[in-house]
Order: C-alpha cells, then structure tokens, then sequence
C-alpha cells in the first residue's frame, strides 16, 4: 500500500505541565545538610554495610529499613566513570562542552552523578579524585553541590620547598635583559638619579664610557630566585649580601642563581650562594643570603 | 475552649491579619473578601487586598467572593486543625462568588499564633529551679532577692550554692536586691526588654553586689511561657517544583492532513464509512465498527445546531503552554448540517454565548484570521442571533 | 476462562491514601504497602516470583518509575514488568499476576499499583492523552457533566440530583469506616439537598463534592497459586475471571458518544460465560471503580444489567448501603481514595478482603461469596473481575 503524501505535514506541540516532587523526609535531611551545614550525609545499611549516598531509606538488596542509620561523608572521592556532553539541549544544566560523572565519595557504595569542573576535557579521566564545591546560592536540590573538582592532592596554596624538601646543591635561576626603561623606572623607585646612569654625555666621562645599571638592579634578580623558585613561594629573606665585580650595561642580560650551600637545623634555616652573571657568562655580582623557606601549611583548598 | 475565648479569638484572627500580610502573598491581587463567621463571636467582615495591601473592614464591603462558616470551624481550620478543603467539600465552609480568589488567599497571611495564656511573675520565678543551667551557677554562692512591685508582683530570693538553685519566697540575707515592676519583669524575663536598658532607664532598682547580677544572666535556661508548650518546629520537607516542557511535532498523515488542510479554506470535511455510511469528524483512516477504510470525504456544515455542552468551572493548564486556562469555557459538541445521530464534532462555544448553551440552538464557527490547518482554525462556534 | 491452574489473593497492603504525602517519596511510599502486603501473606521478599509495577504515564512526571522505585518495590534480581493502561492499571496489574500465575511462569508474584496525583498535574496528565491534534485542546481532564445532563433529561432534575446525592452520602458513611480512606468528610442525609445546591460547580452539574479525590496511596496484592494459597492463607480470595473491553472512539473521548457501553458489554459476557443469569442476586457485593457519584449511580445500571430507573430505586431504598441487599464500595470507593494507578487494584483488593474477611470495621456483615470489582480509565475500557470464595473449577 502507498501512502498520498500530498496532504501530510506537520504541526508542532509542546507538552507543558507543571508538577512537583515530594524528596519525602530522609530525601529532605539530606538536602537540608548540603544547604545548611555543606555536609553530605548517607544512610548505611546495618546488614551489609552498603552506603547509599544520596540516601535511599531501603537497602534495596537487604530490604531493611535503614532510615536512621546516618553517616557523614567527605567532601571528596573518585570519579568511576563520565562522559563528555557535546550536543546541546535547552534542559541542559551547562553549556557544552561539560563533563558528566559518577562520583563515588570516599567512604560511599553508591556513586552518583554530578557535573565536574576544572579538568581539561582531554585529560578527564576514570579515577580522578575530586571533591565537592557548593554552591553559593542555594536551591535546595543535589546542585546545592554545584560541582566537583579536581581535588588538590598538595596544600591549597601553591607553597616552596619546605626546609626538610631542600638538601645541599639545589639550585635556581633568573634571566631578563635589562632595558633602558629598567635603568629609568629604578632610578625614580629609588630616587638615585646618578648622571652615571642616566646621562650619557655625562658617563662618556666616566670610566665605562657609557650609562650602566645601578648595582642594585641586577641584585633584585635574586628576589624571583628566593621568592618564587627556590625555595620558593612562602619564603622569608633574612639577609641578602652582594659584592659587585663588574658593571652592568644596558641591555645585558642578567642571570641571578641561587645555591643551597647550608642547612642550618637549629634554626630550620638555609643559607645560599649567590651569583650574578651576564650574557657573557661573566660574574657581574656575587653574595650570599639567608633565609626562612616556607613552612608547612594546614589548610587545604578554601 | 470557653465561649468567652472562642468569642474573643474570631475578632483577633481578623485583627491582626494585617500585621500578618505576607507581601509576597498579596502581589498582584485587588478583591475583596467577605468573610460570615457564625456562632457565639462571629461577625461579618471583609478583607480588602489591594496594591500589596490588606485593610480589614468589620462589615461586608462589595465582596467579590464570600465566606460563610461557623466560628469553631472558623478557628480551627485558621489554627490548621480543619483542612479547608475538607470543610469546603463537607460543606461547613461555603462559598459565593469567584472561588478561584480562594485559592490565591492561602499564600496571604502569616501562621496566627493565638494570643498566649496570662504570664505571672510567680510562673517565672516557680520554674526557675528546673530551669537551672549548671554552668551558669558553677562555683557561685550568692542569694540575690528579688522585690517585684504591682498586682502581680511579689518578693523572692533565689539561692544558689553547690552549682544547686532554690528559690525561697520572701527577702532572706539578700546579697544583692532588685526591685522592678511586674510588668517590666515579665518583658526582661522573655527578652523583650533588655535588663541593661532597664537598669540605665531606673526601671530596674539595684542594691547590695552588683557583680553578682551580671552572673545571673546565666544562671537560667530560657523561660518558656505557660501554654505555649515546647515548641517543636515541623520538619521540614522539601518540595521540587518544577514545569515539564517538552517541543513536540506531531504528523497528521494524510486523512487527518487533508481534513486540516481543508480547514485552511473554511471547510470542514467528514469521511463516511462504505459500509455503515456513517461520518467521522474529524475522519480516520477506518471505520473501527466495520473494519473498512474510508476514502470518501464530504463537505459538511459549516453551520448546524448545539448537540452537548459541557461548561467547565474548573480551571485546567493548557498542556501547550501551561497556562491555566480561562473559565469558565464551554466545550461542547455541534451536530453540523448534513450530520444525523451521534456525528457530532467537538470544539468551544463562545464564552460570552455560554448563558444560552441548550441543545438544538443554531451555531456557525467563527474563524481566526490567519488560518494555519490546525483545531485552532476555529475559534469557537458561536450561537446565531435571529 | 480458560486457566491452567487457580490463583488467589493472599495479602493486600494499602498506604495511608492522602492528599498529600511530603514525608515519603515515591519509593518509599510504595514501601509501606509492599510491607503490608508480605506481612498479610506471611512471606518475605525471598517467596516473590515476580513483581509488577503500574502507575498513569507520566502523572508524576517522571519516566520509568519502575526502574528506580526497585528501592520500595523489593524488585531487586527479581522479574519486573510495567503496566500502565490508564484508569484501568490496578486492575490490568490484576489481570497481568493472574496470568503470570494461572499460567504457571509464577508461583508468586507481586503487583503494586501507586500514584503520587499530589505530584504531578491530574487534570493536565489526562489532557495528554487526548488526540494532539484536535481535542488535547479541548478537553477537561477527566471531568464533564454530560453524563449528569443525560441522567436529569432521563429521569428528571429533582430526581436525578437527589439519588446521585444519596450515592455521595452512602460512599461517604462506607468512608467513615475506613481508616484508610483518603476523604472522610462526615457527610449525613439532612445535607443532600445543600450539597447539591451549594457545592461549586466543576462541569455542567457536575459539582465538587460529587468528584472523586487526587489521591497519594500504594496499593499491593500477592498472587498465589492454588498449593502455594493454601499454604500461607487460610481463606484466600480466588480470581474466578476477568474480562478487558476497550472501544474505539478516540476522539470523542467522553463526548455525545454512542450508547454502547463498556460496561454493560463487559458485564453481558463476563455473566454469560460464568452462567450468572441474575446478578443482584448471584453477586453478593461489588467495588466499583466510580470516579463521581453521576458515574456510580449511572453505572451501577450498566454493571449489573438493570433496566429503566432500578438503579436509582437501589440507591434511593439504601440497597448500596454495606448492610444493603447488595453493598457497593464498602471502602468508601473511588470517590475517597483515588491514587490512580492503585486505583482499579484497590477495587480488586477491597472485593478480595471482603472475601478473606479481612476488611475489618468496613467488612460488610453478610458473608462476601462471590464479589465483583470493575476497573475503569482511558477511553472508556473497563475491565471487570470476578471473584470467589469457594475455588473455582480449572
């Protein structure tokens, strides 16, 4: 039989109904403690130890009533499976690209789907540990966690090498090239408007037959070595001296290293070598420096 | 509940509905509500919401919708011991005019907490012994008295040694003494007055180690007044609520096709069984009766005569939007010319022509401007004047 | 019917039905009545065969309840099937385990009906069901007042109102007497002509107080066969029959359709193949699926093959009443408790325990032989179920 197509066609529709859904009182407790105490409670069954996260009131396997056996749960846990959301959809809860996932708390059986952030699409993978991020505003449902996240496995913040991290012979390094502007900009931050370095005509006069940097300038390159490198960020500078051997012109560039040389225990201290040298390999500055590295910190991310 | 309180509690409902406006509630909302409470205590009044206001009136002022109910019913279903709904259907609460205000009225008022048993200043002091808090009173030994002034008034002295409390009537050996007024009392005991402020205003007296006092802050759990009972707050549950909304396109095939198509040029077509040679509006593809298919279409109507109506009070959402619909509306089946018995096509009859909705009385369909073959085409029928 | 082997009913569990069920959700509400249903049979989940599960489509807006109710249900590892034919889903469920069982897949199985109306949008749902393209935009929901339009024009306005009142009232004294009703609403005589006046207008004549409930509720039933009946339940309640007629007019859905009713067919063939010539008499109770008092009393002329206004003398001479010559819904019927898709298993249930004798205070005063239970939903089907005391002939 052919169908006559010449009268088809089609007419568009929408189903649109309002309706509501009862979490019932063990759905709710546990909603109330994302909202209000941030805490991700489950309900643990006596007869087989199964955790339910989100709470279930039955253990479905057991059939017990298992409603008021809470437990509290961390923030964190492991991904056990995902995907990555490309296609779009208005229902949508984000805009593609995100990633769906099974996250599996550490110390729950059942693991539960949630959105995670903060991963590279490409480097999203089974097993990742995250932990939970709430939300700022609350909804009163399972995106009162707005997300989870790659879970930091070091400190929360980014910290140096810890005394007990250092040894003897660790080294670090910095390089720029001084410019002219660097020259100008240290002459005002230090109000040290020596023609020697500021006025060529002046310095033709001079024995170096040109401007060169203030000693101090290519001294400062040690702070990014100290502060930033090694030990580090979080590291406090106690004493810093520099002998300077050579001048420094513009447009050098300038390698300030740093050398663990000492370990002080009494103190938990450290004392550095310190070089300075230009494009030349040529030693413009040498010195050394004691400091206080970074010590270990409590908190994790905030 | 005596008559005399039962009497006093209708007026008070209506009394403080105003300092009980939720604002949120009444947004939006201009009518008045009459409200008939009979018995011992009722009344007439008449609850005027408008621009996000309420102002109740003690008499009944052009009420859009009106209540009538007896005064126990009245309190109990306020106090949330009689479901509203239940003593609508049951008819001990009765109803006139637009019931769909009704509806809105439940988001209006905050909870009303009835007015509290009488508090006296012997209730406080009789419950402080069991209202100890053991910390408070760890390591002090002191006597403070207490002279309160007025009616109500009285002289204690609370003793306390050993981390233990008790209260003695009468002044003995006081450390230290204070002397208020019973109504200033009552208001520091429940918070309501600050005991510092009423020591810097002088309506609190002190005499003897003042020290002392600023301990005694401590020395007791709060005081719950009579007949308020431990108040246990309901556990709360949460409720999601959301809109299914979900695009759908629909295929009308070929019969239904060409029957909506015809529409698009002011026709209404049936097709007619074979066998049976009865017609189907709209057509199918079969007649399910005779198991035949129906390939003969004919032109019916466009007028004919009111078969069934059916007037809808209640308010339904309209699945393609959501929306409440309108009421009331009359959906109502029309036997158009050229069709007998039981062929009858269903659509609405025009709101304002619903009065005279009886069967036999002339209709035509009156048709949308834009015409885009779909049951929308129509508009509705509407009865044809003489 | 042809049935390879007998089937009784051995336990029933129903919920509290409620207009509103905050504290549970959907599993765990289906939970309650699965525990007192196990209960009643004396069994565990262990003894279960196979669980079926029914609800409306959709009415609570979520998709395949089946699945994720397996918390409440018991049905983990276990065969689950899901049945959803509308107003008649508890009552297909029925039909389905009786199957399941007569045929000798299952010794055991488990059916539950629910619904959760608070949840969803009762009166939109069954808009839903309506042909998108013409009437989903006409119609009401379940209710119209056509049938109470015909009633008046038959029988007169006066007449008509007050025996669909005195049906409302009746349901109401059952209701009384059971705990688990949803609308108890005290309703007495004296009130028939007020209510009928006063109460508000939904349809046409069809008012408030003759509709049914939107009820939340479980209702479960545990199907056995004959050896395994006999070895849990004293007095099982054994499913002598059941007869499903649908009809074809989808369009008009509850429209100026033709007079030929499901019921009245349903109930010609279901009397005629178990050779009973007079119903009032061979019956001894029914549970109808009445979704307002205009229906129930209409129907009850249809059920049970009355002829011009018997059925309005039944009502008006108290014949309905439990202790009448021929009780209809002792439990307050649909009109109470009306979770729907527990709804028409509730009718089988109620018949089944009247049977067991296990209805407690709405337990009807003469002993329940032979009971009826009509289910009734989607585009006029009914479905009607027989059943007995003593065991019927395989």
């Amino acid at each position: 039989m052919t169908t006559e197509t010449k009268d088809c066609f089609t007419i568009d529709g929408k189903l649109a109904l309002p309706y509501q859904y009862f979490a019932g009182s063990t759905g709710s407790r546990f909603i109330i403690s994302l909202r209000e105490e941030k805490k991700i409670k489950g309900l643990k069954c006596k007869k087989c130890n199964k955790v339910f996260v989100p709470p279930r009131s039955t253990c479905e396997v057991c059939f017990e009533d298992i409603s008021d056996n809470w437990v509290e749960l961390p923030n964190t846990g492991t991904v056990t499976g995902f995907t990555i959301v490309r296609y779009e959809e208005p229902h949508q809860p984000l805009k593609p690209p995100y990633i769906t996932a099974l996250v599996k708390l550490d110390g729950a059986d059942t693991p539960f789907a949630h959105i995670v952030k903060g991963v590279a699409l490409s480097q999203m993978k089974t097993g990742l540990r995250v932990e939970a991020v709430f939300a700022k505003k609350t909804t009163a449902t399972i995106m009162d966690i707005d997300h989870f996240r790659p879970k930091a496995e070091k400190p929360g913040f980014e910290q140096g090498y810890t005394y007990d991290q250092l040894e003897e012979g660790m080294s670090a390094s910095f390089t720029k090239t001084i410019s002219e502007t660097d020259v100008y900009l240290f002459a005002g931050i230090s109000g040290d408007f020596n023609p020697m370095h500021l006025n060529e005509e002046f310095a033709k006069a001079t024995p170096f037959g040109t401007r060169i940097a203030h000693g101090a300038l290519p001294q400062s390159f040690i702070a990014p070595v100290l502060g930033m490198k090694l030990p580090g960020l979080g590291t406090i500078a106690l004493e810093v001296t520099t002998r300077f051997k050579a001048p420094t012109y513009f447009g050098d560039t300038i390698t300030a290293t740093g050398e663990i040389i000492e370990k002080l225990p009494e103190k938990r201290w450290v004392r550095m070598a310190l070089t300075f040298t230009n494009q030349h390999n040529k030693r413009v500055a040498e010195g050394s420096a004691l400091v206080m590295p970074p010590v270990p910190m409590k908190s994790s991310i905030t | 509940m005596t008559e005399k309180t039962t009497a006093g509690l209708v007026a008070d409902i209506f009394a403080t509905m105003e300092s009980r406006v939720i604002p949120e509630g009444v947004d939006g909302i201009t009518a008045n509500y009459g409200y008939i409470i009979t018995g011992p205590g009722g009344g007439q009044w008449t609850v005027c919401v408008a621009d996000g206001r309420v102002t109740v009136v003690e008499d009944l002022v052009t009420p859009d919708v009106t209540t009538t109910c007896a005064n126990d019913d009245w309190i109990a279903i306020t106090l949330g011991k009689l479901d509203g709904m239940t003593a609508f259907s049951s008819g001990k609460l009765k109803v006139t005019g637009d019931m769909g205000l009704l509806v809105a009225a439940a988001g209006f008022f905050e909870k009303y907490q009835p007015p509290l048993a009488e508090i006296t200043v012997a209730d406080i002091f009789a419950t402080m012994e069991s209202r100890v808090n053991p910390d408070g009173v760890q390591g002090i030994t002191a006597n403070c008295g207490y002279r309160i002034t007025g009616d109500n008034g009285g002289e204690w002295t609370v003793c306390v040694a050993d981390g233990k409390v008790t209260v003695l009537a009468g002044i003995k050996d006081p450390d230290v003494t204070t002397t208020c007024a019973d109504t200033d009392w009552i208001a520091i005991t429940l918070g309501k007055l600050d005991g510092m402020t009423a020591f810097s205003s002088g309506k609190l007296k002190v005499t003897g180690n003042l020290d002392i006092l600023s301990t005694a802050a401590r020395f007791f759990k709060k005081y719950s007044p009579p007949s308020a009972g431990p108040e246990e707050a309901p556990e709360e549950l949460i409720v999601l609520k959301q809109v299914l909304s979900i695009p759908q396109t629909f295929a009308t095939g070929p019969v239904m096709g060409h029957f909506l198509n015809a529409l698009k040029e002011k026709r209404i077509l049936a097709n007619q069984c074979p066998e049976c040679q009865r017609l189907q509006i709209p057509p199918r593809e079969v007649c399910a009766e005779c198991v035949v298919r129906c390939k003969e279409f004919v032109q019916i109507g466009p007028e004919g005569i009111i078969s069934t109506p059916d007037v809808a009070y209640y308010a339904s959402p309209d699945p393609l939007t959501g929306e409440t619909r309108e009421t009331p509306y009359c959906s109502c089946h029309f036997l158009l010319d050229g069709c007998k018995d039981h062929e009858t096509m269903w659509h609405e009859l025009k709101a304002s022509d619903i009065p005279r909705a009886e069967r036999g009385v002339r209709v035509r369909p009156v048709w949308n401007d834009t015409l885009t073959g779909s049951v929308t085409d129509i508009k509705y029928f509407e009865i044809i004047d003489d | 019917m042809k049935k390879n082997r007998n089937v009784g009913v051995i336990g029933v569990g129903q919920s509290v039905f409620s207009s509103h069920r905050e504290e549970v959700n959907q599993p765990e509400m289906i939970h309650e009545a699965v525990l007192e249903a196990l209960d009643q049979a004396g069994m565990t989940m262990d003894d279960i065969g196979c669980v079926l599960h029914g609800n409306m489509e959709l009415f609570e807006m979520v998709h395949q309840p089946d699945l994720w109710h397996t918390l409440g249900t018991g049905a983990f590892g276990k065969e689950t099937l899901r049945v959803t034919t509308g107003g008649t889903t508890g009552a297909t469920l029925v039909c389905a385990a009786d199957a399941l069982v007569a045929s000798g897949l299952h010794d055991v199985v488990m059916a539950i009906g629910f619904e959760k109306l608070q949840e969803g949008h009762t009166t939109g749902g069954i808009t839903n069901m309506a042909d998108p393209l013409w009437t989903r935009k006409l119609q009401t929901g379940a209710l119209t007042g056509m049938t109470a339009t015909q009633l008046m024009e038959e029988f007169g306005e006066e007449r008509a109102k007050r025996a669909s009142m005195l049906y409302r009232i009746t349901m109401d004294h059952h209701a009384m007497k059971n705990k688990k009703a949803h609308r108890r609403l005290g309703l007495e005589f004296d009130q028939a002509e007020d209510l009928a006046k006063n109460s508000p207008p939904l349809v046409g004549e069809l008012r408030m107080i003759h509709m049914c409930s939107q009820s939340d509720g479980t209702c479960v039933m545990i199907f056995a066969s004959e050896e395994k009946a006999r070895q849990h339940c004293k007095q099982p309640a054994w499913i002598k029959d059941h007869i499903t007629v649908h009809r074809e007019e989808n369009f008009a859905v509850f429209g100026d359709a033709p007079v030929v009713t499901t019921h009245r067919y349903a109930a010609e063939k279901l009397f005629e193949r178990n050779n009973i010539t007079d119903p009032r008499k061979e019956i001894d109770m029914m549970e109808m699926y009445d979704p307002s008092s205009w229906w129930g009393l209409d129907w009850l002329r249809e059920f049970l093959l009355l002829e011009g206004d018997e059925h309005l003398e039944m009502v008006e001479n108290g014949e309905i009443a439990m202790d009448g010559a021929f009780p209809i819904n002792p439990s307050g019927g649909v009109i109470a408790s009306n979770p729907i898709g527990a709804t028409a298993m509730v009718r089988v249930a109620e018949a089944a325990m009247q049977i067991m004798g296990t209805a407690g205070d709405h337990q009807v005063p003469r002993q329940v032989n032979t009971a009826l239970a009509s289910g009734f939903g989607g585009t006029m089907w009914t479905v009607l179920t027989l059943l007995t005391r003593d065991l019927p002939g395989v």
